[in-house]
């Protein structure tokens, strides 16, 4: 109990400070230490799949992407294709991708559907 | 400590209860929940004790598929519910308890002959059953209609879809004027399948899975599994991992007791209170981003270690917005704390006593509200809190009130803890050379934490595949649910929400199980003797 002197202060504080009310957002939409979203680049992809397994939200499909030259044969290659609306942005695939195809980039866009 | 491997004490199915005495008798006071386990031509039992000072034991039996278990109720007053949620999951039947005949968590329609945590369960098939023409679906007690407490009694239906809920619940209220009588709750309304599902994810994957039973204290989830994921690896994490650990439990903390500070507002119609305490979180939900990236699901506990490290710059940043929070935090405690309103308006609401919350197995600060100092952090340290100067804080009475007061008491308690961790962060590297994709050895293992909500507890059995055998969650929730309802009695209706939000409840970390859900069919018409019938049950 701290009665009613207290609360005058208070009162007294709060008109010297100004609004309580800000503008929001204060900052940028995307926080710089926001985790970010994922995007594949196809060019340095391998087709090993290890993000597809390791989703946990088996958000990633692995769809046919033409074939790849491994020694002499051309064999086919499936690369992975991203689900935004299934991806919970946990960035696990871009930590175990073995080439750095996956990267999380500072943007909250949504797309669904299509890979980019 | 705080987690380990399991060394199971035996016992026969018909010497429970014998046992049980007699653990009880060596201190082992608290019971933390019954583990169900599908062991091929049997059920195994694993009941989980605890000590108040710190210590846990593991007692076993194992019971014929299609037997019967004695009961343990008259050793555990709130064993009954973990009993009913082995019967709902198992279809193992306990005799001597009085519950037995209806469901704690699956819907009423659901195929008796398809428990859904037994190995040879298919869900395609339940959900044939489930769907077919003719299955309609009475969820939870009767809806309402006259009661036999008194000639003036009635039934109030309450939820589980309700403006004063945040989360599905149902309650029946049995009600004398403004007056409760009787307050029975009913939950399962919002099972995902959570610990069926993680039987069939990796472990890494697990981790994530886990971390949306609840959207409040996702990282607890994410880290009571780990711990005792560890364990059975037989892998300690780096010190600075433990640290990280440690600072981004206690954010959450603080974010939890101040959105449940916020409600309490809320609830009593005290609206400025629910905006102004909502403010100054936004500060401890920027820290939680800048530290993990993300703001609800940290996603930062990994097996064996973080996924992030927080280097100096970011450190010194929480340093300094932590600082500004208490600053903050302290003024507006103090002020909600000293205006006449609200004290009267929670002083004595929802009075529960010390033996009420120890026979109902309470946890958290619903427990220490009362002036019983059990704190998992404290009588069992995990990660750096053994390291850590901090005190558990306790009240002298249990109401809304004195729940403040601790909750308010716990947040000051936490920022000093990251203030220390921020002083005191060890060198090192936190991060694991690569995420954990291989198979576990093996084994059982167990672990606690203390929540914000109180006691976490996870069982995992590995079966030495990739993913695990067994995956068991005892969310603090269910351990107090039976005192908020317990609580209700006596109050008047318009303290409902309120009383129920006393023990910051969350529907959802409580509800996990389910396989499927079927929407409801048509309503039944309930004579008076029918439901004279059904409240003979309860």
């Amino acid at each position: 109990m701290r009665g009613a002197l207290a609360l005058l202060v208070d009162a007294f504080k709060a008109i010297l400070e100004g609004p309580v009310t800000r503008p929001y957002p204060p900052g940028p939409a995307v926080e710089e230490e926001a985790r970010g979203m994922p995007v594949v680049d196809w060019e340095k992809c391998v087709g090993c799949s290890l993000c597809a397994r390791s989703c946990p939200a088996g958000a990633i499909e692995m769809v046919p992407a033409g074939k790849m030259r491994v020694g002499k044969r051309e064999v086919p290659v499936r690369k992975p294709r991203i689900d935004y609306m299934h991806c919970i942005y946990c960035g696990l695939c871009a930590e175990v991708c073995p080439r750095g195809a996956i990267t999380m980039a500072k943007k909250c866009l949504l797309i669904a559907g299509e890979n980019i | 400590m705080g987690a380990g491997k399991i060394e199971r004490i035996e016992a026969e199915p018909r010497e429970l209860p014998a046992a049980l005495s007699r653990l009880r008798g060596e201190g082992y006071s608290h019971l933390i929940t019954i583990t169900g386990l599908d062991e091929g031509d049997s059920i195994g039992l694993i009941y989980h004790l605890a000590r108040p000072g710190g210590g846990v034991a593991h007692l076993h039996a194992s019971v014929a598929k299609g037997g019967e278990a004695p009961s343990a109720i008259g050793v555990f007053r709130g064993a009954y519910i973990y009993e009913m949620e082995v019967h709902d999951m198992f279809g193992l039947r306990f005799s001597g308890n009085p519950h037995m005949g209806r469901r704690l968590l699956l819907p009423d329609c659901y195929p008796e002959d398809e428990p859904p945590l037994l190995k040879d369960t298919d869900p395609g098939r339940v959900r044939e059953k489930l769907f077919a023409p003719g299955t309609v679906c009475l969820q939870g007690p009767p809806v309402s209609g006259l009661s036999r407490y008194s000639p003036e009694s009635i039934a109030v239906p309450f939820g589980p879809y309700h403006p004063a809920f945040k989360e599905p619940e149902h309650f029946t209220l049995i009600v004398e004027g403004e007056r409760i009588l009787d307050a029975i709750p009913r939950i399962g309304f919002v099972h995902r399948g959570v610990e069926k599902a993680a039987e069939q994810r990796s472990y890494l994957r697990d981790i994530f899975l886990l971390e949306r039973i609840c959207g409040i204290c996702s990282m607890h989830h994410g880290l009571t599994f780990t711990l005792a994921v560890e364990k059975l690896l037989g892998l300690e994490a780096p010190e600075r991992a433990e640290y990280i650990r440690t600072l981004v439990a206690e954010l959450e903390r603080i974010h939890s007791h101040t959105l449940w500070l916020g409600l309490v507002g809320y609830w009593m119609g005290f609206e400025t209170m629910f905006m102004w305490v909502l403010t100054v979180r936004e500060t401890i939900m920027d820290l939680i981003e800048l530290v993990s990236g993300n703001r609800v699901h940290k996603s930062i506990v990994t097996i064996g270690g973080v996924r992030r490290d927080v280097e100096g710059e970011k450190l010194r940043r929480v340093g300094e917005k932590i600082r500004g929070f208490e600053k903050e935090f302290s003024r507006l405690i103090g002020d909600i704390l000293s205006l006449d309103e609200f004290i009267e308006r929670t002083s004595g609401i929802g009075s529960y006593t010390a033996e009420d919350a120890r026979a109902l197995s309470t946890v958290g600060p619903v427990r220490r509200a009362v002036g019983d100092p059990y704190d998992i952090r404290k009588v069992e340290p995990y990660c750096a809190y053994g390291d850590l100067d901090f005190k558990v804080v306790t009240g002298d009475r249990g109401d809304v009130y004195s729940l403040v007061q601790v909750r308010a008491g716990e947040v000051l308690e936490s920022i000093h803890m990251v203030e220390q961790i921020v002083d005191h962060m060890p060198p090192g590297n936190p991060v694991p050379k690569r995420p954990f994709m291989g198979v576990v050895k093996p084994g059982e293992a167990y672990a606690r934490t203390e929540a914000p909500r109180g006691e976490l507890f996870h069982y995992v059995r590995s079966a030495g595949k990739h993913s695990p055998d067994r995956v068991k969650v005892r969310t603090p929730t269910l351990a107090n649910i039976m005192l908020a309802a317990h609580a209700l009695r006596g109050q008047t209706v318009s303290d409902v929400p309120l009383v129920i939000t006393m023990i910051d409840p969350c529907f959802s970390c409580m509800d996990r199980v389910l396989v499927a859900d079927a929407g409801s069919g048509r309503r039944r018409i309930l004579t008076e003797a029918d439901f004279h019938r059904m409240r003979r049950r309860w």
